[in-house]
């Protein structure tokens, strides 16, 4: 099962309608201090947070954006998790 | 036994410290005052000080290199009261509080110099450096002194005003001021904050307090020159948001 996790130490805040990541300190120098991410990346976030592997990101994806092609969906959630993993915000688990 | 503790208020709440170096205290001037405590809120590590000391020059002093270091550490105190410091140049005008801010060196001063010397007596500088940034009960956003005033020294001890506005300056060959909005104030704002937090908590609070301070007051980005002609573009939008908030007078004294 396809699983990740969001980096400790690291929040999903909004200000004025925009979506934010912030970092604590103990992440300085491995992802970015502040990051503004859109509406569908804070949704995925989130999910993930609440402990959603893959297969139920996709679920998640499809059913809040009534999304009928499965593999629009796929790529939505792969996009996400390609920009966030590559800003060390995720961390793919074993 | 029992310490010294150093006790300071900002905006009305205390922090305590105690200090590696007793002699730090001075920096604090008449903000200070001196009690016998078991507890203390704030009091760095000689690792924290040993970070401190490349960014200031060779030949700081121990104590004054702690009391620069005590700025991020009491920022970061702060936001337990939904406060914390901005790095700003910050002064009263007709009442209201406003911030220049930027970079170091980006102008800050030059604006208020500029200012003063053009319409003497019109401003009041709450401090040239960091001020601490409240968030009211009411939505707004109340400005205080506190002894970090700058190189200048530039502050009032105990003057305080609800911010109106904010001008984020920016050097140029041109002078050019507009609206700055919230999603392109986020993230300079964030690094104008003398915290990074260290606490999940402490990301939450700072950006609480980011969200009210960029709902209760207009952002405008100055890309300047640091001439007169600059000086008088900010007075003059400072001028159209106090007709605002007073809600039709001409905004002039």
């Amino acid at each position: 099962m396809e699983r990740y996790k969001t980096r400790p130490g690291v929040v999903l805040t909004e200000i004025c309608g925009e979506y934010v990541l912030v970092s604590a300190k103990m992440n300085l120098g491995v992802c970015p201090y502040v990051t503004t991410v859109n509406e569908t990346s804070a949704f995925l976030w989130n999910r993930l947070i609440e402990g959603a592997d893959f297969a139920s990101l996709m679920q998640a994806v499809r059913e809040e954006y009534e999304i009928d092609d499965v593999s629009a969906a796929e790529d939505a959630v792969r996009a996400f998790l390609s920009q966030m993993i590559e800003l060390n915000y995720i961390i793919p688990e074993d | 036994m029992r310490n010294r503790v150093f006790e300071v208020e900002y905006a009305g709440h205390r922090v305590r410290y105690s200090f590696l170096f007793p002699t730090c205290r001075f920096y604090f001037r008449n903000y200070i005052n001196v009690s016998e405590s078991d507890e203390f809120d704030v009091r760095i590590t000689p690792d924290l000080l040993e970070l401190g000391r490349p960014l200031l020059p060779p030949d700081a002093l121990e104590p004054y290199i702690e009391y620069r270091v005590l700025i991020s550490e009491t920022a970061r105190e702060l936001l337990k009261y939904g406060c914390s410091i901005f790095h700003a140049c910050a002064f009263v005008y007709k009442g209201y509080a406003w911030l220049l801010t930027g970079p170091s060196g980006i102008g800050k001063t030059t604006q208020f110099f500029n200012w003063q010397r053009m319409h003497s007596n019109e401003i009041d500088m709450i401090t040239g450096d960091m001020p601490v940034l409240e968030s009211g009960n009411d939505g707004r956003i109340f400005v205080h002194s506190t002894s970090w005033c700058g190189k200048e020294n530039l502050g009032k001890r105990g003057l305080h005003a609800p911010l109106a506005g904010i001008v984020l300056l920016e050097q140029g060959s041109e002078n050019t001021l507009s609206p700055l909005s919230p999603h392109d104030a986020v993230f300079p704002f964030f690094r104008q904050f003398m915290v990074q937090p260290e606490t999940e908590e402490q990301c939450i609070a700072l950006a609480s307090l980011m969200d009210r301070l960029l709902s209760a007051v207009p952002v405008w980005k100055l890309t300047n020159i640091g001439d007169n002609i600059s000086t008088e573009m900010i007075r003059e939008t400072f001028n159209k948001r106090i007709l605002e908030l007073d809600g039709g007078t001409d905004g002039t004294l």
